[in-house]
């Protein structure tokens, strides 16, 4: 319930920006009869930095709290859901949002809403007939016109996790491998999986150090760090008079937290991961030697015999992985483009939000032409795993050593499962897609 | 600095509010038993009410953190620590 998948933040129309942060993945959708929802007994948070020390100033909250409406069944409901306070929907979440604004005095906090309902799990037509429009009233707009959503979705990313972690298997050079297989497609590992989503959309001036909307793209409070997180009470006490309710103490331990995409799996090694999604990212410091001397960049000359000379004799540190994933990109690098939130290591999405939303959004982002895109925030349809393959195999090197000529395999690598007809976008906020039914998609 | 039970419970109250966070209490005279110690108000029962944990984190300093509310309170107290120990032989 608390590990937090993805987080993806962009720039969206009426100078606002959109913040979603996906946790419980790979849900099958069929999976009943108590289906997915998020932990009574979880603080969820989005955070957003704004003056690039790797700590928060601006956080939303989300506290959750089920009900069961009928103590005398083990059905999750007793009839069609045809509303969110439906009698016969048996297991209702419903959630509050606090806002914590650590520039304001005192503690900050603003409760912006109370009591604001998820949708269901989509179950099947005859539980849960008209999903769309279910999932359409569970989003709450506040007076000051900020939006709210907390719900199951389908998951917008897109990634062959049963290729990329079979010893790095990578398209299109599966034959050259060093133990070698017939190249064939990539396969959506998420393909019909779903997730639970926390989004926002809010004001830009909400979230920028100065309450503006920035115009200037090269200024530095254009910027803003923004990751999500989820965490737990410090002690849990199992009772025998009723289960978990009113037994935990102490304060909130974080136990995961995402900014960039695959940092937490494919950097960090794995013990350190716990102490890594306990610590926050201005502690990334610490870690920062898995950046600049990446695991994969040195695996991927020895599983890839003569396909990546050129890395395999790269042994610098490497400032472009540094400056992409930890500080990100100064201003000079890329022309009339920078997200660079000062000298402190921190795994943060970059937003630059002085950058408006692009008509034609390429797969690939920044090194696609299209500044709109990853790493420049993350948008829900970008190749994220293309992209920092491509810029592992020292693709983006070049861009602070114009010395080194990447190999001709780093700008080929494809992760192969980029596919936008299969995925359930919308075009309005939550963004994320209506959830795959269980009765239709029985398997994930 | 020595504390007493009740000054304690009044302390874990106001953890609420987050106005205290971590902190190092020495001595502290929780749960002694002693024959004198005074019958726990209602107010300080309202505290004890709500979820309440010892965690023994280092027996070789005696040092002890209470878990109430969103709160962590620190402290040492090896006669505590010892007393503990033997309860759980």
């Amino acid at each position: 319930m608390a590990d937090n998948t993805d987080t993806y933040a962009f720039r969206t129309p009426g100078d606002t920006v959109t913040i979603i942060a996906n946790y419980l993945p790979a849900q099958s959708p069929a999976g009943g009869p108590n289906f997915y929802e998020f932990g009574d007994d979880v603080l969820y948070e989005l955070h957003v930095d704004n003056n690039g020390d790797g700590k928060p100033d601006v956080t939303y909250r989300f506290q959750f709290e089920t009900a069961v409406t009928n103590t005398e069944t083990f059905l999750y409901n007793t009839g069609p859901i045809g509303s969110l306070d439906s009698p016969d929907w048996n297991r209702q979440q419903r959630y509050r949002v606090t806002r914590v604004d650590r520039r304001s005095p005192g503690t900050g906090e603003t409760v912006l809403a109370t009591g604001v309902r998820c949708p269901p799990c989509n179950i099947g037509p005859r539980s849960t007939p008209d999903y769309p429009d279910l999932a359409s009233a569970a989003v709450r707009t506040l007076p000051d016109g900020s939006k709210l959503f907390a719900g199951q979705r389908a998951d917008p990313f897109f990634v062959d996790l049963g290729s990329i972690f079979d010893l790095g298997t990578l398209r299109p050079f599966q034959s050259l491998h060093l133990i070698p297989t017939a190249n064939a497609d990539g396969v959506d590992t998420l393909a019909g999986a779903n997730v639970h989503t926390i989004a926002i959309q809010v004001p830009v001036s909400h979230l920028t150090r100065n309450g503006t909307v920035p115009t200037d793209v090269m200024g530095p409070e254009s910027v803003l760090g923004i990751w999500g997180a989820a965490s737990r009470r410090k002690a849990t006490i199992l009772d025998d008079r009723g289960g978990r309710r009113g037994s935990a103490a102490g304060p909130w331990v974080q136990v995961s937290r995402l900014g960039n995409p695959l940092f937490n799996e494919v950097i960090v090694p794995m013990a350190q991961k716990d102490r890594w999604n306990a610590v926050g990212p201005d502690r990334d410091a610490e870690f920062a030697r898995y950046v600049a001397q990446p695991e994969l960049a040195k695996l991927l000359p020895v599983l890839y015999p003569d396909v990546f000379p050129n890395l395999a004799g790269l042994t610098a540190d490497r400032a472009d992985l540094l400056a992409i994933l930890l500080t990100g990109i100064p201003a000079g690098i890329v022309p009339g483009f920078q997200n660079y939130t000062g000298p402190t290591q921190a795994d943060m999405l970059r937003l630059n939000v002085a950058i408006p939303p692009s008509g034609s959004p390429n797969r690939l982002g920044l090194i696609g032409g299209d500044a709109a895109g990853f790493p420049n925030g993350r948008r829900l349809g970008d190749d994220v795993v293309t992209v920092e393959l491509r810029a592992v195999a020292g693709a983006t090197y070049p861009l602070v050593a114009p010395g080194y000529t990447a190999d001709g395999a780093a700008a080929l690598i494809e992760d192969g499962t980029w596919d936008p007809p299969s995925r359930i976008l919308l075009g309005a906020f939550p963004y994320v897609g209506t959830p795959y039914s269980g009765y239709e998609v029985p398997a994930a | 600095m020595e504390i007493s039970r009740r000054a304690l419970l009044t302390r874990g109250s106001l953890g609420a509010a987050g106005a205290i966070g971590v902190m190092a209490i020495p001595n502290v005279a929780l749960a002694r038993g002693d024959a004198a110690e005074p019958e726990l108000s209602e107010a300080e029962r309202k505290v004890l009410a709500q979820p309440f944990v010892v965690h023994l984190r280092d027996v070789a300093t005696g040092e002890l953190e209470l878990l109430v509310g969103e709160q962590s309170i620190v402290f040492t107290d090896k006669k505590l620590v010892a007393k503990v120990l033997r309860a759980a032989r």
